[in-house]
């Protein structure tokens, strides 16, 4: 049963993203986590932009908050994000990593951990290689994962780069990620 | 010091299982009197394997042994320093200090505590702008360090990337027509130093525990900003707690934006955004 939903994104995910949340029921039973490669200096308006098309609420979660089912969480900007025992949020302003400050990476891998074979891991556009040791790591960990077709992406590095070191159990057009995740999350 | 940042990005973060986090931490407080087991597990993990890497040491085991018997420089406890990213990180709480300060008219010495502080963007920061004011006679600051290792002075080393992160960050706090750089030398790798003379004497070390005690001189501004994220809840309760009976009344703690000071009686919220806290006016 899966028990979170985990979705990284950089350069060209913003629709992507938005169309998921379009997508996603108000009423589902897991908590989202959003990982998307931002402008550190700029702390609002992304949650607000997101919300628009959004059926369930949207939050940037302060350090050691307590996520739950049917909202999702945003990384910060300038900040790592993690999940703990007790289903806390954690936050971090260690060095960025792979140039990025939220890592996609290091929430993966954390999520990874934690999740283990309950997670649903997504990749979608992105210009630089942050979030495929995630995907890796998920991969390994036993969870489903879904990468946007680097033929439909506007920059392909990231999800290419995925491909080039996991085979994921889906990969699909944008258009089409939504209603894989609602599919998994009524079947699993 | 090490870069360790290119030691982050293996899976063997989470490899350290629950005995030998418990282990390690009571080889540190056997070998160096130092307790970590307040510290974040997820973030002390990788810590430790970062220290693993550049030491060389492959083995739990062999870890423990030289822990316990104290084999590593007591510079080792730089590892688990809480990392502050770029100087002037967040511009609109720096230009709120600038605002605060401009209106200070006190008539005595302004006390200001940086604790735990061994890297420095945050204080050498606070310096910048004091100078650019013209203040630095007014302000009597103070830096506390828990670890059991002697620090002196602070050797600020930027690359040139963390450099141009923290000349932005400066550019938008607005302080007009003044050039960050004036205050580094560069290195022939094309690091920036921060130029020793521009802190000597500006400020003292004093070597105190916030998790222990409460300083005795109560300080008008205390900056905190995020570090309450590297502590477990029942310790950041604890350290809050100190430093709050730290302040003086109406003093102003900062801690990070994302941070949250909970069941504290004697403070209020005065800046949400900012996360600005001043203590009563007992």
């Amino acid at each position: 049963m899966i028990k979170a939903l985990i979705i990284g994104g950089s350069a060209g995910s913003f629709q992507p993203v938005n169309k998921i949340l379009n997508d996603l029921p108000k009423e589902i039973n897991v908590p989202v986590f959003l990982v998307l490669h931002r402008l550190k200096h700029v702390r609002s308006g992304f949650v607000e932009a997101l919300s628009l098309k959004s059926n369930i609420p949207i939050v940037e979660p302060s350090d050691k908050q307590i996520f739950r089912d049917g909202t999702a969480y945003l990384a910060p900007a300038n900040y790592h994000m993690y999940f703990d025992f007790g289903n806390r949020i954690l936050l971090s302003t260690e060095e960025q990593v792979n140039h990025s400050r939220p890592s996609i990476d290091l929430s993966f891998m954390s999520a990874a951990y934690l999740f283990e074979d309950k997670l649903l891991a997504v990749i979608l556009s992105g210009a630089n290689k942050d979030g495929v040791n995630g995907m890796k790591a998920i991969h390994e960990f036993g969870g489903k994962t879904i990468v946007q077709d680097p033929a439909d992406c506007q920059v392909d590095t990231m999800t290419q780069g995925t491909l080039d070191v996991i085979q994921p159990n889906f990969v699909l057009d944008a258009s089409k990620i939504s209603d894989k995740i609602i599919e998994i999350l009524n079947n699993d | 010091m090490p870069n360790l940042f290119f030691m982050r990005e293996k899976m063997e973060f989470y490899n350290i299982g629950v005995q030998d986090y418990k282990l390690i931490i009571n080889a540190i407080q056997i070998g160096y009197g130092f307790d970590f087991s307040y510290y974040s597990p997820i973030i002390f993990r990788r810590k430790i394997l970062d220290l693993m890497r550049y030491y060389k040491i492959d083995d739990f085991d062999e870890l423990k042994f030289r822990l316990e018997n104290g084999q590593f420089d007591n510079d080792f406890f730089r590892f688990f320093h809480v990392p502050i990213t770029e100087m002037f990180r967040d511009p609109s709480f720096w230009r709120y200090v600038i605002a605060i300060l401009s209106n200070t008219n006190a008539s005595e010495k302004i006390r200001v505590c940086f604790p735990g502080c061994v890297i420095g963007n945050e204080l050498l920061s606070f310096l910048i702008l004091l100078k650019e004011l013209q203040m630095e006679e007014a302000f009597d600051i103070v830096v506390t360090n828990p670890f059991p290792m002697k620090i002196d002075s602070l050797v600020m080393m930027l690359k040139k990337r963390k450099f141009e992160l923290s000349k932005t960050n400066f550019e938008r706090i607005e302080m007009k027509n003044v050039d960050l750089e004036k205050y580094f030398d560069r290195d022939n790798k094309g690091n920036y130093i921060f130029k020793s003379n521009e802190n000597t004497n500006a400020f003292r070390f004093i070597k105190h525990d916030f998790s222990k005690n409460s300083l005795t001189n109560k300080q008008n501004m205390i900056f905190f900003r995020n570090q309450l994220l590297y502590f477990t809840p029942p310790f950041e309760q604890n350290i809050v707690t100190f430093m709050v009976d730290s302040l003086k009344p109406k003093g102003l703690l900062f801690i990070g934006t994302k941070e949250e000071i909970n069941n504290q009686e004697n403070i209020a919220l005065i800046n949400k955004n900012e996360r600005i806290y001043q203590k009563n006016n007992l």
